[in-house]
């Protein structure tokens, strides 16, 4: 059956499209079908959820206790006088602008450094996933210690070179690159994400590129990056969406607190507090609206962007 | 089942999958027969591993002694607990009698959350040997919504052979604030760079509110801070100037130093830590060098050294629970029963009785003994007093730590610093 | 296979990519290393011996860990697997069906459809859990596994619809179009081209789905409430306690470490599936 098909799709090439009214209808209806488990879970298990924290944001709401209506008090606050929110926006930025392209960047080189099938790259591409298998777990917060502590191993080697130290996850200059490159150093995801992309590539494109003589860097910007370049798009979409609400990383390593002196208050860090722990759900919740807008621009401008460079099959 | 022999017919695998299906339903229907009398209750806590295996015990004789109340337990770690509490509480599940700590408690008692306990107090639960301040801190009015299970003081843990050394063991007998800061100044010099004094407990609410009682004064009174702004200036000011001659570390040491294990004392960085008093027994076990627990500084001259001994944890009911009889039976138990006592030791804090103390007295290791003499001693020095937390306090706490770390990192003054407290705690108490 | 001849005839170049490979690999796994190191080492020696190599070894952390929390470790292992298990189940088949309607189907509102599947991706998760909560508390499905795996089966995951687009998207549409003329319908397109074809990615979303569920915490700490249906990570979680000074640092790194071996283990199995994927299904371009 399958072989069938290719031999078809060898033969068949040219065959154009020849879409009836009838057979879009058709179409539409097997749309139906085939989104019919999404379009529940969309309604029952997200829709109404986000409606109700639309309308809560609305609201006093205290987890505890019935809400009481406050207008547009809370997008008020958070837009003009919580200098602590304020914060969190700017070093949740910070943390955006500068891990994400640098995770997706390395993840790609090393994707395709790493592409082929042989034992040693298999070998490495398990090691530098391993980071990414710790994921938030507790122990990430004394590793951390272990490393950019007083007395970590960044310092016994600095102050072995002479130079001077600092605590580096104590010190509010340096607390939010710490977690930056926690964030690096998880590159896992985006690397399998290209490296499945990479073996999708048709050998006989990437082969007929050497037969015209390219050297691997020419092959990496002829045939590679466009080709991968709807990965690229997802990884950079997917990782800034990610980035914007990573919350587990400065609580296992700040303790929850954000600190020290809210260098690492991440927004839903500071979402979460002011909701779970400060009992204003309401404010929690028209912050995160106000975080789905800010995540939605970034995104639909990366959309829009990607017209001018992302590549796909059609 | 079987009734219907309408499906395909029974291999002889299906007929043996069937029968222990059918034989795992005879032992549940069995199992759930033979406690068909028994009430089904649900108890929480939050703690280490120490505390789960006690409670675990503990609840264990309590259904030997009480058939019928079958009782589910759910545990978790602090930080974990009061991730759930509120989602439990908001969607309708919460258990029927769980551990509550001071720095929420009100959050839920001002929200009318908690059972009224009153009418079981005297039938069902006994309170006539409990310490002033277990029962007295859950009660408002009429109602005592919530019922203490320790009773604890905060207190100076010091590093013996450390203090030895510098020659400063002696400060000790008249601790003054400013005998306080000298001492662990001399010994922050005497350990040689980056070794301090103590620990910088500029952020540590409940010695802020030792040193605020200590004037006369409290946390809170009638819903608002109890204290003035200079009061606040005045501790903020203090702390500094302890980082300034190393008798306390940089802001930079103290923020990596969250947890027992991390501290500066147990890291051999300082001589000295405040705590909670049954804290030292977490905290020699991991330490090699001997530990001693001594009362806070107190002012010149004072009559009674402002120390307050209370409750800090509390067994509570949620105003929704079905079961309030019997979650009151437990608490009961907890508190009073001499086994239960036993078996739960100090693992909840100090006892909260008398009774309890004799108990634990007789068993205790060197450093709970240790604890148990401190609270012996310091409840005739003792403030009469037991006043308590207020609703937003979980949120004070956090933000006294903030402020106290911006002062020690330079960004603000220690006026700047009171100042800013007191213009969020409007908004918080508001 | 296709390694280029360039670099197969440049030994030097070899064996400097080589060098550099480990030391970043070492690099990286120093972390990971510590963790094991310190999993083998006595409570005592975790944070005053930094080295790589215990001075003392022991395997106590391990044999006490495994039974210190009253129900044995592997417990906790059996209930976050059969979790993943389920996750996996649900992702693969309700992801990919929507993804194909996504990258493939015309049908009214499909653009507006799309958006409001990213903008679910959007929404903090802190916020929506909540509501949630309260209809699985009246479901009477809370302290059972239903909250966790259940939505799964209702793609969710917006994160493996919009992955599994792009990869279908990818997909020349020669191949859709050649079935067609050979009289396929949509249901036979997706079930006997697009679906095989996108093994690679579908590996993905197993592997994901069972990364993440492995390791999600928020949402198992509010539904799973007895201990004996805690899955692995809330289990860690018991071995610290802030307030009361229980600092089992060994066994958290040791059970950490047992936690880790299966994640591993698969990532090796599956991550060769990934790198071979396209060989063995067979198409050329």
């Amino acid at each position: 059956m399958a072989q069938d098909t290719v031999e078809a799709v060898i033969t068949g090439k040219q065959a154009t499209r020849d879409a009836t009214a009838a057979s879009r209808r058709g179409e539409a209806w097997a749309a139906l079908v085939f989104l019919t488990p999404w379009i529940l879970g969309i309604v029952l298990l997200t829709a109404l959820p986000m409606i109700g924290s639309f309308v809560l944001s609305f609201s006093n709401y205290d987890l505890l206790s019935a809400p009481r209506w406050v207008g547009t008090a809370n997008y008020e606050r958070l837009l003009f006088s919580d200098p602590r929110y304020l914060k969190s926006l700017e070093v949740t930025t910070v943390y955006v602008l500068v891990s994400v392209p640098l995770a997706v960047a390395v993840a790609l080189i090393i994707a395709v450094t790493l592409s082929e099938a042989t034992r040693s790259a298999n070998f490495f591409r398990g090691v530098y996933y391993l980071p990414s298998l710790l994921g938030g777990s507790v122990a990430i917060g004394v590793l951390w210690r272990q490393i950019f502590g007083s007395s970590g191993l960044v310092n016994i080697s600095l102050s072995g070179l002479g130079f001077q130290t600092t605590s580096w996850i104590g010190d509010p200059r340096y607390a939010l690159w710490t977690l930056i490159i926690l964030n690096v150093w998880q590159f896992g995801a985006p690397m399998v994400i290209f490296l499945a992309g990479v073996r999708q590539i048709p050998k006989e494109v990437v082969e007929a590129t050497i037969m015209d003589g390219a050297n691997p860097v020419q092959r990496f910007f002829r045939i590679t990056l466009p080709l991968l370049s709807p990965l690229i798009l997802f990884n950079l979409v997917m990782q800034t969406i990610t980035a914007f609400q990573a919350f587990v990383p400065a609580y296992v390593v700040s303790d929850g607190s954000g600190g020290p002196i809210d260098s690492t208050l991440f927004y839903t860090l500071y979402l979460y507090l002011e909701g779970f722990r400060n009992f204003r759900m309401g404010y929690a919740m028209s912050m995160a609206w106000v975080l789905l807008v800010i995540i939605a621009v970034f995104t639909a401008l990366s959309f829009y962007a990607s017209r001018f460079w992302v590549h796909y099959e059609s | 089942m079987t009734t219907f022999p309408r499906g395909p017919r029974l291999d002889r695998r299906g007929a043996l999958k069937l029968s222990i299906g059918g034989a795992a339903a005879l032992w549940l229907g069995s199992a759930t027969q033979g406690f068909a009398q028994a009430t089904q209750i649900k108890a929480s806590w939050y703690g280490g591993q120490d505390t789960h295996d006690r409670m675990q015990q503990a609840l264990a004789l309590f259904s030997e002694k009480n058939p019928d109340i079958q009782v589910g337990v759910e545990f978790a770690p602090f930080a974990d607990f009061y991730d759930r509490l509120p989602v439990q509480y908001s969607g309708g599940g919460a258990p029927d009698v769980h551990r509550h700590s001071m720095t929420y408690l009100f959050d839920y008692i001002e929200r009318g959350l908690l059972a009224d306990l009153t009418q079981h107090i005297g039938s069902t639960i006994d309170i006539s040997g409990l310490y002033p301040g277990v029962v007295e801190i859950g009660t408002a009015g009429e109602q005592t919504q919530a019922i203490g299970n320790n009773q604890i003081a905060v207190a100076l843990f010091y590093n013996q052979e450390k203090l030895d050394a510098a020659g400063v063991t002696g400060a000790l007998d008249n601790l003054t604030w400013d005998a306080f800061r000298d001492m662990a100044i001399e010994l922050g010099q005497a350990g040689g760079d980056q070794h301090y004094g103590t620990n910088d407990a500029g952020g540590f609410i409940a010695l802020f509110e030792l040193f605020v009682t200590q004037r006369g004064k409290g946390l809170y009174s009638d819903g608002a801070l109890g204290f003035d702004r200079q009061d606040l200036a005045d501790w903020f000011t203090f702390w500094h100037s302890m980082r300034a001659e190393r008798g306390a570390p940089p802001p930079s040491v103290t923020a990596e130093s969250a947890g027992f294990q991390n501290s500066p004392m147990v890291r051999n960085l300082a001589a000295m830590q405040t705590g909670w008093c049954q804290q030292l027994v977490f905290f020699q076990a991991l330490m090699t060098q001997e530990l001693g627990i001594h009362a806070c500084p107190s002012p010149e001259g004072a009559s009674d050294n402002g120390h307050l001994i209370r409750a800090l944890d509390f067994w509570v009911a949620p105003a929704r629970s079905a079961h309030v009889e019997q979650s009151a039976r437990l608490i009961d138990f907890l508190l009073n029963d001499e086994e239960a006592i036993q078996t739960l030791g100090l693992t909840l804090g100090g006892p909260a009785s008398d009774k309890a103390s004799a108990i634990l007295a007789e068993t205790a290791d060197a450093p709970s003994a240790k604890i148990l003499n401190y609270l012996e001693e310091l409840r005739p020095l003792a403030s009469p007093q037991t006043p308590h937390w207020i609703s937003g306090h979980g949120e004070l706490e956090s933000l006294l730590n903030r402020l106290n770390a911006s002062v020690g990192f330079e960004q603000t003054t220690p006026e700047a610093a009171a100042e800013n407290f007191f213009s969020e705690a409007d908004r918080i108490l508001g | 296979m296709s390694e280029a001849p360039t670099q197969a005839t440049n030994p030097a170049r070899r064996a400097g990519r080589m060098l550099l490979l480990i030391a970043v690999a070492v690099l990286m796994s120093y972390p990971l290393l510590w963790l094991i190191a310190s999993s083998f080492k006595p409570e005592s020696l975790i944070f005053s011996d930094p080295g790589l190599i215990p001075a003392q070894f022991t395997l106590a952390n391990y044999l006490e860990g495994w039974n210190r929390l009253g129900v044995p470790f592997g417990i906790f292992m059996l209930n976050s697997a059969v979790i993943c298990v389920l996750a996996i189940v649900g992702n693969l088949f309700s992801c990919s069906v929507a993804a194909y309607a996504f990258a493939r189907l015309e049908f009214p509102f499909s653009k507006l459809a799309f958006g409001l599947m990213l903008l679910t991706l959007m929404l903090p998760f802190h916020v929506t859990v909540l509501p949630q909560y309260i209809v699985f508390q009246n479901l009477g499905a809370v302290n059972t596994i239903i909250p966790l795996v259940l939505p799964k089966f209702f793609a969710v995951d917006a994160f493996f619809i919009f992955l599994l687009v792009q990869f279908i998207r990818g997909i020349p549409r020669d191949l859709d179009q050649a079935a067609e003329m050979d009289g396929c319908n949509k249901y036979q397109i997706f079930w006997h081209i697009i679906f095989p074809i996108c093994r690679p990615a579908l590996v993905l979303v197993a592997i994901f789905t069972f990364l993440w569920t492995w390791s999600d915490f928020f949402s198992q700490l509010i539904y799973l409430n007895q201990v004996e249906k805690y899955t692995a990570p809330l289990a860690l979680n018991l071995f610290i306690d802030a307030t009361s000074g229980e600092s089992a640092w060994g066994m958290l790194f040791a059970m950490s470490v047992i936690t880790l071996l299966p994640l591993f283990i698969l990532f090796v199995l599956f991550q060769r599936q990934i790198a071979e994927g396209i060989a063995t299904t067979g198409l050329k371009g």
